[in-house]
């Protein structure tokens, strides 16, 4: 794949860290996206997708505060880059544009 | 908690960077603290996908900066050296370590009598800052390190960030003059960051003056020499073109590529300072963060698409030529079918030595005045032979003063003088070795 490309499991971590707002962070991400794919992602999916995005420029994160249910850890939380909204813009445009073509028969 | 989740976040935990530790440690402690299966699967699961990320970042990134400067500064020689080998130059040639001693100790002078000796201490510094952050070169994981710095999280060290504390110390003077005082910083930062490159530049003349005063010294030397035989003078006259050889590599090989990173570290760093001017108004460390990293990412010219299978080509390349600089270049041109076995190489070299009248151990003494000529295969006898001409000379001398005028009459005792000498010169030329001595010419008087 391309490196200006986007993946469908790129699009869909994406569009769950625009709907987590500020609470996007690496458990949350993969708890959203089993939960709505209703399939189960494994970690190593997830950061590969996230590592892929921040490669892309698509994304950014910063370190959040530590917590004790994380044994002192803190958190990683991700967010679009304007690059990276503008992508996702034009990634459901084209499947809406895909899609209606084949809902009205055009491409039939 | 058992032996096998502590190995495998052992295992994170070395692979990992600052900040991947806090958040895959803190993601798993937070998913499967209480599973123990689950916790070592999906950690043994994200260290191989690291190890993966690591090993692919390092073919196409070439790994940290001074180790690249180092990498290419040894890429360039090897290829040097192919070339001069494939164009039938000897190797043992560039072996002057006169030339590389007068070239460096002249950039050294130059270096302490202008003052730029205490400036390479703060260059090379900047060089390892610029090192310090495990794949920093990125802007993201460099606004990243930003934001959690002003955020105070200590994931980053405020050493990898000198630029910056300046202008966050000046931000909390006063909010009125913070402006003026943090692009005033801003322009003090530039001007600092060209002269140091000023200093990279001024080196690199420096490599070429002292390259350019090492040949005229070599010439000089071969000019003094100008009674040597050809083949002695044509040595000589290498050896101080080798000095022009030398500057260029120290210049363009090693030089060149410090001022390169250098540069591109000030241009991400002036960037970072920019971006903490408008941000800092907002006084928001995650806004900066986004701002930094829009910042960054606008200018950095996005990457090459052929740059991944350069850089994987470029090791094995760089293998292969590595293996044919270190074989004997002799056997290289043969290989390569460049030049035929070295017994037909453009046959048998010789060697005259300076004409000797000594008095023989005979009745009356009578003078002998002779002249050997020495037969071998290899130019780089030729300086063994330089070197050891006074030895030789006695040599021959304390052997042949003992003979009697007759046996120069005969062939018996000349080539059995001969043997003893070529004995004895291959004694004392070790390890070259000469195949024949010759009398050229020998009157008893």
């Amino acid at each position: 794949m391309g490196r200006n490309s986007l993946g469908s499991l790129e699009e869909a971590v994406m569009l769950i860290i625009l709907a987590l707002g500020d609470n996007a962070y690496g458990v949350a991400i993969r708890d959203e996206l089993s939960k709505r794919t209703e399939r189960d992602h494994s970690f190593g999916a997830v950061y590969t997708t996230l590592d892929r995005l921040g490669d892309k420029e698509l994304i950014f994160s910063w370190l959040g505060d530590p917590s004790s249910v994380r044994g002192g850890r803190a958190k990683r939380y991700f967010k679009l880059t304007d690059a990276g909204q503008k992508r996702l813009d034009e990634a459901i445009r084209a499947r809406r544009e895909l899609e209606s073509g084949f809902l009205g028969g055009k491409l039939a | 908690m058992n032996a096998l989740p502590r190995i495998a976040r052992q295992c994170l935990s070395w692979i990992a960077t600052d900040e991947e530790r806090e958040e895959r440690l803190g993601d798993l402690e937070e998913a499967f603290g209480h599973d123990p299966a689950a916790y070592t699967r999906t950690a043994a699961l994200c260290f191989l996908v690291m190890l993966r990320r690591r090993v692919a970042r390092a073919i196409l990134h070439g790994g940290q900066d001074m180790l690249r400067i180092f990498v290419w500064a040894i890429f360039s020689v090897f290829v040097t050296l192919f070339v001069f080998a494939v164009a039938g130059g000897e190797p043992d040639i560039l072996i002057q370590p006169f030339e590389w001693a007068i070239i460096l100790l002249i950039m050294l002078g130059f270096a302490l009598g202008s003052g730029r000796a205490a400036s390479w201490g703060q260059i090379l510094q900047d060089l390892r800052r610029a090192d310090r952050l495990k794949g920093a070169a990125r802007p993201a994981a460099r606004a990243s390190a930003i934001a959690n710095m002003l955020a105070a999280k200590g994931a980053a060290e405020p050493n990898d960030f000198p630029h910056l504390q300046t202008i966050i110390g000046l931000a909390r003077v006063s909010e009125t003059d913070a402006g003026s005082l943090i692009g005033g910083s801003i322009a003090l930062y530039r001007e600092r960051s060209a002269h140091r490159l000023q200093i990279v530049k001024a080196t690199m003349t420096d490599a070429y003056i002292g390259a350019g005063i090492a040949f005229l010294l070599g010439l000089i030397h071969t000019a003094g020499s100008i009674t040597e035989p050809p083949e002695i003078l044509a040595h000589l006259l290498a050896g101080a073109t080798c000095a022009l050889f030398f500057g260029m590599v120290i210049a363009h090989a090693v030089i060149a590529p410090i001022g390169g990173r250098l540069s591109g570290l000030y241009g991400e760093e002036t960037r970072e300072m920019e971006a903490m001017r408008v941000s800092l108004k907002g006084g928001d460390h995650v806004s900066f963060a986004q701002t930094a990293f829009e910042a960054l990412t606008a200018s950095s010219g996005g990457k090459h698409p052929a740059r991944l299978s350069l850089f994987l080509g470029l090791p094995v390349f760089l293998a292969i030529l590595g293996l044919i600089a270190i074989t004997p270049m002799g056997d290289l041109k043969q290989r390569l079918g460049l030049s035929p076995p070295a017994d037909q190489t453009g046959g048998p070299i010789y060697f005259d030595m300076p004409e000797v009248s000594l008095n023989l151990d005979a009745p009356g003494q009578p003078v002998l005045t002779y002249r050997l000529a020495l037969q071998f295969d290899s130019v780089p006898t030729i300086d063994a032979i330089s070197i050891k001409i006074n030895e030789l000379q006695d040599a021959a001398q304390l052997q042949i003063r003992g003979m009697k005028p007759e046996d120069f009459r005969g062939s018996e005792k000349l080539t059995q003088m001969q043997q003893t000498l070529l004995a004895r010169f291959n004694d004392l030329l070790k390890p070259r070795q000469i195949q024949q001595v010759m009398f050229k010419q020998a009157v008893v008087r």
